[in-house]
């Protein structure tokens, strides 16, 4: 179901209850990350940078929205860092006649909030297309949501990683430096992202699919081994009988891409799946099209890189997983995460007739074939394929030995 | 007959727990040297480290409310034990704690549990206190031959250098001073149980006997270790000692023998595979150590390498199949050729 | 040839003894989605690689003026930022008037151009007081190290999609945010526990 270009404004707890929790800029939709990770240790420099962050974002996005929304887009990106900078600039200038201590902590980070990712996403999204004063509601709600995240993250590294309370040191504590680094503000945020998880699926469980950072990823292959049937006509698939990588879109759940527009038909719990209707096959929007999309409308047309380079030969009689996933036992049953998802993309009709094919009788057919093969401690995948060789080359041997008549 | 996913996994976890189960019958050798050298103060570190992994893995299963109790397949008895033996004797006990709640907590569940952590967790929490804690980490007691004679904690603590100590630094001329059979033995300031190399060979004939395959990783990484140190040794007195004292000296071994050979991150596509998985690990060991920031680069190789193994063997299938094609493609045209001739001579 | 292995080394030094996205955190963000979904991957890199090279070289030969040199950091910093607006501008409008480019390709470049790390490239060099030569060696180190770091999760994120067990709070975002902790905690064993920058 296609999104209009101009949605009509959701009521304000919706604005707010999406913006906080249920697309929080950093914990679902992964933005923004690095002044987390890297800048906040302490719970001063995170209230200072979530202060910076939030003028920024409003400012930002009061401006695109009152101003901007005839420039072309490419020109409307360069003008957000500048409307950054402009606002950052002041600060730093005053932090600099002040000569404050904070100043030196933050050295490098507080110039790079003028480069805000999430001022882009949420203009691009948002701005650009409403009105002030719903992309005004939209922004203080991703800042109240980012600067949330800033400020626990700050709380909690200060606390594990130097034994101090905003400055005032806790003495029951092993100061961990190491949770002053990067990695322990990844951490930081993996627990705090699982947290919020936890508290959408319980409360909001009809919510919980927009929160899913979904992983796609085209490069998983698909393993042919072709039908052991003794046929002419399977020559071809003999030599197919390698890896012949079919990309398949491995997508644990066929949804938008958590950054897209709300819609207008939504109250509450009401309505679950709100860009996720079964009937229409939606594929997931090209994310960096939702940087600086072209149209809010989610696009239903298959991508071209999802496609398979070779069409899958509809003779397929087992399909495996890549090899990483072969030697676990539990993969040898053919509901392969994999077949069960691929029906959601849109496959060309020749892949979908190959799923199709798929099935247990296929497997055990392959097993009454090859029973040792199965009951083996580890999966080998090149000993089924050496078998599979052996196997056509006696029998092309056999062929090759009968005319002896001539 | 195809077996129901509950069956599957139950068989995994009888597998699993055979495996860390006859770890734990291996790691019981460096737990007594330990126990030798440094006396109680080994068990109660020891103790202290697996009580908190299994406490923390229960509190884990009881949150998520899993149906069956992981403790069974004995992955926290072994990942509490491994890092209790790789710190010093004079560790605070506040660093057994901590990492093992590390290792169990973030990399461990998280992920699911045994089968689907993508890095071994066991190195995951002791890279953490590594990074955390360097000075407690690496600040060996001396030791000596008597059992327990060791003064690990308070004023009296005398703190010895170790060999990855001196290497790290460059610092050949001491080495020469060291009695060969001190440092096979272990009577020398290091981890706890990693210094004996004796009897972790000893400890290495039960896997022979019992999962041979396992030792290709190993091997795998010994014999590149070993390669590296030769070709460009940290020490003047001779490629040899060179050899020798890299491989003796820091917890390489050890993370080699019980580390490596995890079932959830080592490869189980045969056996060249595993033998190239320990070179490839062996391999970023030695950078580590050589370019690393401190003394033990293994936990950081082995973390490097499980995120960086599948693609590798990618790029290795790669090559093996460009092989196996040409291979065949010989094979054929020689049958061929063969058919022709024979059907020539045969059929008129 | 000096000159070549001082860029040579400090781009070493960015990619791995102390990688700008793990052991830093600038462009995270970027190198996360990238790796969740990988779409012209090589094509994000190179342009990475490219507004972080020329905004460095752009920037220290600025601070060659004495003028400029003598400046406050505040001001420092609005110089860097404008200077890579200049340099996206310039491209941009080359790219869509001289050789045509579609807006897609274009929104590509906008976003890889105008984020943390090609930002964090001159005050880096600001920093550590780079020449010439190691500013272009810096700029270039951004971008490979992006490109290391997107190799390296986009492996252990396949990985992830097919693991089955992971809690339900955990699977998704969490998941590759305590991946990306312990890589960055297997880079750390290079970079020591020195704080970056």
């Amino acid at each position: 179901m296609a999104g209009n270009a101009k949605s009509k404004p959701l009521p304000l707890p919706q604005v707010f209850l999406r913006g906080i929790l249920i697309h929080n800029p950093v914990l679902v939709q992964v933005i923004g990350i690095f002044p987390v990770v890297a800048a906040a240790v302490s719970l001063r420099t995170s209230a200072l940078l979530a202060g910076v962050f939030s003028l920024v974002l409003i400012i930002t996005q009061f401006a695109a929205c009152a101003f901007l929304k005839k420039v072309p887009r490419w020109i409307r990106v360069a003008v957000y860092l500048l409307i950054g900078i402009a606002v950052v600039f002041p600060v730093l200038y005053i932090l600099e006649k002040n000569n404050a201590g904070i100043r030196i902590t933050l050295g490098i980070y507080l110039p790079l909030m003028a480069a805000n990712p999430l001022a882009a996403l949420r203009c691009e999204k948002v701005a650009v297309r409403s009105s002030i004063k719903h992309s005004f509601f939209d922004s203080v709600a991703a800042s109240i949501g980012y600067s949330a995240v800033l400020l626990t993250a700050g709380f909690t590294r200060e606390l594990f990683g130097s034994g101090m309370i905003a400055g005032k040191t806790v003495s029951f504590i092993h100061p961990a430096s190491g949770m002053l680094m990067p990695f322990g503000g990844f951490i930081v945020l993996g627990f705090t992202a699982a947290l919020l998880r936890w508290y959408v699926l319980r409360r909001y469980p009809k919510l919980a699919k927009e929160t899913a950072f979904e992983i796609v990823n085209t490069s998983v292959r698909v393993r042919q081994i072709p039908a052991p049937r003794f046929s002419p006509a399977e020559e071809e698939p003999a030599e197919a009988e390698k890896e012949s990588p079919a990309p398949v879109l491995a997508v644990s759940d066929m949804q938008s891409p958590p950054d897209s527009l709300p819609t207008e038909d939504n109250d509450g719990e009401a309505a679950g799946d709100i860009q996720t209707s079964d009937d229409v096959i939606i594929q997931p929007e090209d994310d960096m099209e939702d940087y600086h999309g072209e149209s809010g409308e989610l696009v239903i047309m298959p991508e071209e890189e999802v496609l398979p380079d070779e069409p899958v030969s509809g003779e397929s009689s087992a399909e495996e997983l890549s090899p990483a996933e072969l030697p676990d036992k539990e993969e040898i049953p053919v509901e392969t995460p994999v077949s069960e998802k691929v029906p959601e993309a849109v496959p060309p009709d020749d892949l979908q007739t190959a799923k199709q094919t798929v099935s247990a009788d296929d497997d055990s057919q392959l097993k009454s074939i090859f029973p040792d093969l199965y009951l083996s401690e580890e999966l080998d995948s090149q000993a089924i394929d050496r078998r599979i060789e052996d196997m056509f080359n006696s029998l092309e041997e056999y062929e090759h030995k009968t005319p002896n008549e001539e | 007959m195809p077996k129901s996913k509950k069956e599957i996994a139950a068989d995994r976890d009888k597998q699993n727990q055979r495996f860390y189960g006859g770890m734990l019958i291996m790691l019981a050798a460096p737990a007594v040297m330990a126990c030798y050298f440094y006396g109680l103060r080994a068990l109660l570190l020891l103790a202290v480290s697996i009580l908190t992994a299994v406490l923390c893995e229960a509190l884990g299963g009881l949150m998520m409310r899993r149906k069956k109790n992981s403790l069974y397949d004995l992955n926290a008895v072994f990942t509490g034990a491994v890092i209790a033996l790789m710190l010093p004797a004079s560790a605070p006990v506040f660093l057994a704690v901590i990492g093992s709640a590390f290792a169990i907590i973030v990399a461990k569940l998280p992920f699911g549990g045994t089968r689907g952590a993508p890095f071994v967790p066991a190195a995951a929490g002791f890279a953490f206190l590594c990074v955390c804690w360097p000075g407690e980490v690496f600040n060996y007691p001396i030791v000596s031959a008597n059992f327990g004679a060791v003064v690990t904690t308070g004023a009296h603590m005398v703190s010895g250098t170790s060999i990855a100590s001196m290497l790290h630094a460059g610092n050949s001329m001491r080495l020469n001073i060291i009695n060969v059979f001190d440092i096979i033995s272990g009577n020398i300031p290091g981890p706890m149980g990693t210094g004996c190399i004796i009897v972790l060979i000893a400890a290495s004939a039960y896997m022979l006997f019992t999962r041979p395959a396992a030792l290709l990783n190993t091997l795998g990484f010994l014999l590149s270790c070993a390669g590296t140190a030769l070709l460009f040794p940290r020490v003047f007195t001779g490629r040899l000692s060179s050899v020798f004292l890299e491989l003796c000296s820091g917890t390489l071994v050890f993370v080699a023998l019980f580390l490596l050979p995890d079932p959830a991150t080592s490869p189980q596509k045969g056996n060249l595979h595993r033998l190239y998985y320990g070179i490839f690990s062996g391999l970023l060991c030695m950078l580590m150590r050589y370019f690393g920031a401190f003394e033990e680069g293994a936990c950081f190789a082995l973390l490097l390498s499980n995120a960086s193994w599948p693609f590798a063997e990618k790029q290795l299938e790669k090559l093996e199949e460009l092989y196996r094609n040409k291979s065949n493609k010989n094979a054929e045209s020689a049958s061929a050729a063969e058919i022709k001739h024979g059907g020539g001579a045969d059929g008129r | 040839m000096n000159r070549f292995f001082d860029l040579l080394s400090v781009a070493v030094y960015m990619i791995f003894i102390q990688n700008l996205v793990f052991s830093g955190g600038y462009g995270a963000s970027e190198a996360i989605r990238m790796a969740a979904k990988p779409r012209r991957f090589l094509l994000f890199a190179l342009s990475i690689a490219y507004f972080s090279v020329v905004t460095s070289a752009a920037c220290r030969a600025l601070d060659f003026i004495p003028g400029v040199f003598a400046l406050s950091d505040a001001l420092h910093a609005v110089i860097f930022v404008l200077m890579l607006v200049l340099v996206y501008l310039i491209t941009a409008v080359l790219m869509r008037i001289v050789l045509k480019a579609e807006p897609k390709f274009l929104s590509l470049m906008g976003i890889s151009a105008l984020n943390t790390l090609v930002l964090a490239i001159p005050f880096i060099n600001n920093r550590a007081a780079y020449s010439l030569t190691e500013s272009i060696g810096t700029g270039l180190g951004a971008g490979l190290a992006f490109i290391l770091a997107v190799a390296l999760m986009s492996n252990g994120m396949q990985r992830l999609s097919q693991n089955k067990d992971i809690p339900a709070a955990f699977s998704g975002a969490p998941a590759i945010f305590i991946y990306v902790a312990l890589l960055s905690l297997a880079f750390t064993g290079f970079s020591g526990t020195s704080l970056f920058a």
